[in-house]
């Protein structure tokens, strides 16, 4: 064997471990690389997804990719999830599902949205009348608009029955702990 | 805004203080509380480095009228402070609101809880974690003056 065409640390290591004499010869060293070998390959086909592929073999249809996609999200792996979901979509743009995943686990996107004189008010009056009755509302939900209460009670549907539709109209709707 | 990167650009374009008290009356540990907007509900949400996505309180889920087929198909099972939570994974707006400066509206991925986790979810806010979040978003403390500045990465 021409150590030379080694890379160095590792024609180190080949010398290193023939002086030990744990190997009689550099082929005895090279077959006991080659099962090594083998063996990391046979771990790597014993952790195969149910669908063929492996971790590092992309899935190869729409439908293994939703597949590998949900796994990785089952198995608590959401950077993969991501990763899939991107390149799904990316190979298969037609495939709606794909599209829906790509969308909902692609990375966020922040912008600046121009504030209003009253809407930065409103919040500074919010958590003024936070800070100032917080104490006499534990346990309640409270809805609050520009600093004014609007209601309070233990219960969150009560507060919605009573101000109505709080989606859009600027209403700070919050449990305070108990 | 004082807070500007080396070249002279913002770091920060907006600032609000926040909140620093428990999250709930179980627990001892202050979290950082700011005023947020979740799909056009204003509510509170704490600030959570360590946690994925924007956890969706599910009672104010519910007032959202999501329709499950915007969501990823099928609830999933998220592990969430050693429970695990059945939810939806959607695309949500959320919205850092600004006592100085600008607002800041960061398109996220969300959890949002089945209904029936309500019952269970106790008096948590809405959560902010970093992974599918706030991970585009710059932000800097200071307790000093309890004031939480944003901008976008």
């Amino acid at each position: 064997m021409d150590r030379t065409a080694l890379p160095a640390e590792l024609a180190h290591f080949v010398q290193q471990a023939l002086a030990r004499g744990t190997y009689q010869s550099e082929e005895e060293l090279m077959a006991e690389a080659v099962r090594l070998l083998k063996a990391s390959v046979s771990r790597q086909e014993a952790v195969q997804q149910p669908n063929g592929s492996t971790k590092d073999t992309p899935p190869q249809t729409p439908d293994e990719y939703v597949q590998a996609i949900a796994q990785a999200l089952d198995t608590g792996d959401p950077v993969r999830a991501r990763t899939l979901a991107l390149a799904g979509a990316e190979h298969y743009p037609q495939h709606t599902e794909l599209r829906t995943y790509a969308q909902v686990l692609a990375p966020p996107t922040a912008t600046v949205v121009p504030a209003t004189p009253a809407s930065r008010a409103a919040v500074t009056a919010n958590h003024a009348w936070l800070t100032a009755h917080w104490e006499a509302y534990r346990g309640h939900w409270i809805a609050l608009r520009a600093g004014q209460l609007l209601h309070a009670s233990p219960s969150l549907e009560d507060v919605v029955a009573h101000v109505g539709e709080v989606r859009g109209r600027g209403i700070l709707l919050t449990k305070i702990p108990a | 805004m004082t807070l500007t990167l080396p070249d002279g650009q913002p770091f920060a374009t907006g600032a609000t203080a926040y909140y620093y008290r428990p999250a709930t009356a179980q627990e001892t540990t202050p979290r950082l509380v700011l005023e947020v907007v979740i799909d056009g509900i204003v509510t509170h949400a704490m600030v959570d480095t360590g946690g994925l996505y924007l956890v969706c309180h599910p009672g104010l889920a519910t007032q959202l009228h999501l329709e499950p087929t915007e969501a990823i198909s099928g609830p999933r099972t998220l592990l969430f402070r050693g429970v695990l939570v059945q939810g939806r994974l959607y695309r949500l707006t959320l919205t850092l609101r600004a006592q100085a400066g600008d607002d800041l509206t960061v398109q996220a991925t969300a959890f949002v809880p089945e209904p029936q986790e309500e019952e269970s979810w106790g008096e948590l806010p809405s959560i902010l974690g970093f992974y599918g979040c706030l991970e585009r978003v710059r932000f800097a403390v200071d307790p000093r003056t309890e004031t939480f500045f944003f901008g976008p990465a």
